[in-house]
């Protein structure tokens, strides 16, 4: 025995086992008919319907959904009878309207409700210069303002939903003709194969179609800013937009990429790229600042200056603990109090940073619990790591540093090497959408590091990154953007 | 990453974590200074320095032993200390007189080996016995600090030429070098650089005076920034600064006889004069006198190093980078006849800025 087919009877009675499912019947006195409504209360701008509806469907002589369907001053509405389609429809915030109410077809009227939070200051990654409006949760806003920024043809968006439960929209955003079509088949082709039934945000997308799901390092650049996204777009690369979430994707990115704010492209190009190294040197610092400390005390005395090695000998020698234990306690510390900072309502959080601070940090020290330089290097470290432009790979640079402690403690400086080693040989290995994570510091690529470690002015730009394929490579005339083309000169 | 070569690094992690031992930093003894004197027939003194750190200054602690050969001298100190002692911080090594008349090798040996010890390492001969020199107390950071600091200070900016480990092992495995070590004396409680000890081998020979560093320094270093007085012929002194020197070394002839000609062009600074104003003429005659004493003391002090049969300025080496086919056996052979003649050119740039 097999179950009957479904029809839009049998799904409009499963709906209606949900309370907030409505079928209503209106009398059209002109021309003397029933109008059977049915929506889903909550998906439906009622304000709408009873101002921009009603009065068509009760004052407009009619005799067949037809004719409702010319006199409605609705663009999108149609007539169905697929159950399918009703259904999806209806919880989209559709009115269906029949003229029986055993009919199988009816007239599908969009009256959606659209409730969205007004454009706001890009929050995570803030500008002082620069455009100050991000992205939003609402797909169609987010794609208006990149929309605004691109106004080409050219501009492609392609959408796909997917979650099983979600229904999930998911745009891909390239300029044809400059994206490498192989960058975007392989973007395309990894959305339409996510098995997954609710996708919440972007950032789950982003850990099922990465191309290691292992790796601590994102491989996918996530951003707020239309602008950062436009001018990737403009580079060539591709974008992930997903409704329902303010974060956008950009692929495929390199690791460098991370470590360059928005805003190094709104500063001259000597700040920028000062303040590029700065924050290199700072990630490195912060990974490699605490290992060093183990491995020093632990093992290699003699390769502390002799000037500092009376400081460090009388800062540590009250302490009780092996060097190991006070950098895990302190690290520990410095990581309890971001996440309490982080999961606590702002009011709250600063008092976390006072108690955190001042309260921990002194009385540690006073307490013979840890030693005051190491306090320093900790406090320092910690600040490094928040001075990543992008949040995602500011966590796994605290996280990086936890296995080197742990090398350093074991082998000394040679465990630090080690370790360096296991982390750069799996950076080698990782792909963003197929392109090297590492490039182009490796495989080389010498043209792009104009826009790598430092950012060259905007007149030696004239290219797109070599490691992207782009189909288009060169971006604008470079000889002719570098000509002054002053009248007094 | 699969499986495998996971577990395969975990257990090679695992199994040889214990491979290194652990010195940390607060629970060891650093030595900071060490010193070997003769201790009657066949036996050595061997005195360690260890800082004590205060806060806000250090204090020395200061160990001493006597023992049979030089390793088990620092490794008998070992029985006196509650925590282990490490050589891996040593700034200064020092000989006593007595000791460095015999040779000091076999106290170098051990530093050579060790890999955590720098080639930087000074090394430095006393007057009297190390251990005495030692037992001061010598600045606010500490004796081994304060003597390193001591004759980094004169290398780079007054009359000692430079040497550590690196040179004087060089120099001592030099076929056409011999090493020299400066050589130092306690003064009440201060240290002073006395001068230059010259080595054949690894035994003291010959001591050079602090009044003639300098000549040596420019010969053996081409480079001097110390200050230098002229006494000129009419009883007056000037004092000169030395800004930049150049010394160039030629040869001339056969190479198991050649013609050693030494130049030096030295350009200085009036520092101090005190006899009325700087004139032309003046400054030609204390150009003069300068060259000639130049000349004479660098003789003096090169003639005085034939006589000796030694080499710290390494003819024999610069001899051998000039001629195909040398034999430094030959040319030492005619080493103490050898003719050298010296010349000098000094020139004073500037006598101050307010006449």
């Amino acid at each position: 025995m097999t179950a009957p087919p479904p029809s839009v009877w049998t799904t409009l009675q499963t709906l209606g086992s949900s309370t907030d499912f409505q079928t209503k019947v209106y009398r059209n006195d002109t021309a003397g008919l029933y109008l059977w409504v049915s929506y889903v209360e909550p998906m439906v701008d009622m304000e709408f319907v009873a101002r921009s509806i009603f009065p068509y469907l009760f004052h407009c002589p009619f005799s067949s959904l037809e004719e409702i369907h010319r006199a409605l001053p609705i663009d999108d509405a149609y007539i169905s009878s697929d159950p399918n389609n009703v259904k999806e429809k209806l919880l989209e915030g559709y009115l269906f309207i029949r003229l029986h109410e055993t009919d199988e077809t009816g007239l599908l009227v969009k009256a959606q409700k659209t409730l969205e939070r007004a454009l706001t200051v890009p929050e995570v990654e803030f500008s002082v210069v620069g455009p100050k409006e991000s992205f939003i949760e609402s797909l169609e806003t987010n794609l208006f303002l990149l929309r605004k920024r691109i106004p080409i043809d050219r501009l492609t968006v392609k959408m796909t939903t997917v979650g099983t439960l979600s229904k999930t929209k998911v745009a891909v955003v390239y300029i044809d003709g400059i994206a490498n079509p192989d960058n975007v088949q392989t973007v395309l082709q990894r959305i339409e194969e996510v098995e997954f039934d609710e996708i919440i945000d972007s950032s789950y997308i982003v850990q099922i179609i990465s191309d290691n799901r292992h790796s601590p390092f994102p491989q996918l650049l996530d951003t707020e800013r239309p602008d950062r996204v436009a001018a990737v777009l403009a580079e060539g690369k591709v974008a992930i937009m997903v409704d329902g979430s303010p974060h956008v994707l950009i692929g495929p990115t390199t690791l460098v990429e991370f470590f360059s704010s928005f805003e190094d492209y709104f500063l001259n190009w000597t700040v920028a790229s000062f303040f590029r190294l700065i924050r290199l040197f700072s990630v490195t610092f912060s990974i490699l600042i605490t290992p060093m400390y183990v491995a020093t005390l632990n093992y290699h005395y003699e390769l502390i200056p002799k000037d500092l090695l009376g400081t460090l000998i009388t800062s540590r020698r009250e302490i009780p603990f092996p060097p190991i234990l006070e950098v895990l306690f302190l690290e520990l510390t410095i990581e309890l109090l971001r996440e309490a900072g982080a999961r606590l309502p702002t009011k709250v959080g600063q008092t976390i940073g006072i108690v955190g601070g001042i309260v921990i940090g002194t009385a540690s020290v006073e307490a013979g619990l840890t030693s005051n330089v190491l306090l320093i290097l900790v406090a320092l470290a910690a600040l490094a790591s928040f001075t990543t432009p992008v949040y995602k790979i500011g966590n796994t640079i605290r996280l990086m540093r936890f296995p080197f402690i742990l090398f350093a403690e074991i082998w000394g400086l040679l465990g630090v090497a080690f370790c360096f080693c296991i982390i750069v040989t799996h950076l080698l290995y990782l792909t963003s959408l197929g392109r090297p994570f590492l490039s182009p510091l490796y495989p080389p690529r010498w043209r792009d590091l104009k826009d790598a470690l430092v950012r060259l002015p905007f007149t030696s730009q004239s290219k797109r990154p070599e490691t992207l394929r782009t189909e288009q490579p060169i971006r604008f005339d470079g000889k002719k953007a570098k000509q002054k083309r002053d009248i007094d000169e | 990453m699969s499986m495998r070569t996971a577990l395969l690094i975990g257990v090679t992690v695992a199994l040889l974590c214990g491979c290194v031992r652990k010195e940390i930093l607060d629970d060891i003894n650093i030595e900071s200074a060490v010193g070997f004197d003769e201790a009657g027939k066949e036996k050595i003194r061997g005195t360690i320095v260890i800082p004590v750190y205060k806060r806000g200054e250090t204090a020395n602690k200061t160990l001493t032993t006597v023992s049979s050969t030089a390793k088990d001298v620092l490794e008998e100190l070992q029985y006196k200390t509650s925590e282990p002692l490490v050589s891996g911080s040593i700034e200064i090594a020092l000989y006593g007189k007595q000791l460095a008349k015999q040779g000091i090798f076999p106290f170098i040996d051990q530093f050579r080996r060790d890999a955590s010890i720098g080639t930087r390492l000074y090394l430095a001969v006393v007057d009297g016995t190390a251990k005495h020199l030692l037992e001061g107390n010598y600045g606010r950071q500490g004796n081994g600090i304060y003597l390193s600091n001591l004759l980094k200070q004169n290398i780079e900016r007054r009359d000692l030429p430079k040497t550590n480990l690196h040179l004087f092992l060089k120099t001592y495995y030099a076929d056409g070098k011999d090493p020299f070590l400066p050589y130092i004396r306690r003064v009440g409680e201060d240290v002073q650089v006395i001068g230059v000890v010259l080595f054949r081998g690894d035994r003291v020979v010959d001591t050079i005076g602090q009044s003639d560093m300098f000549y040596f320094k420019i010969v053996a270093d081409g480079y001097s920034e110390g200050t230098h007085t002229v006494r000129l012929n009419n009883k007056k002194y000037v004092s000169i600064k030395n800004i930049s020197t150049k010394r160039t070394i030629s040869f001339s002839g056969p190479k198991t006889r050649p013609h050693i000609h030494v130049h030096i062009a030295l350009e200085g600074i009036v520092r101090e004069y005190k006899h009325g104003p700087f004139t032309s003429a003046v400054r030609r005659s204390v150009e003069k006198t300068f060259e000639q004493q130049i000349r004479s003391q660098t003789e003096a002090l090169l003639r005085r190093f034939q006589e000796k049969q030694i080499d710290p300025i390494g003819f024999g080496d610069l001899a051998a980078s000039r001629y195909r086919q040398f034999r430094h056996r030959d040319f030492y052979k005619h080493y103490s006849q050898l003719p050298i003649r010296i010349t000098a050119d000094v020139t004073i740039r500037d006598t101050g800025i307010i006449e």
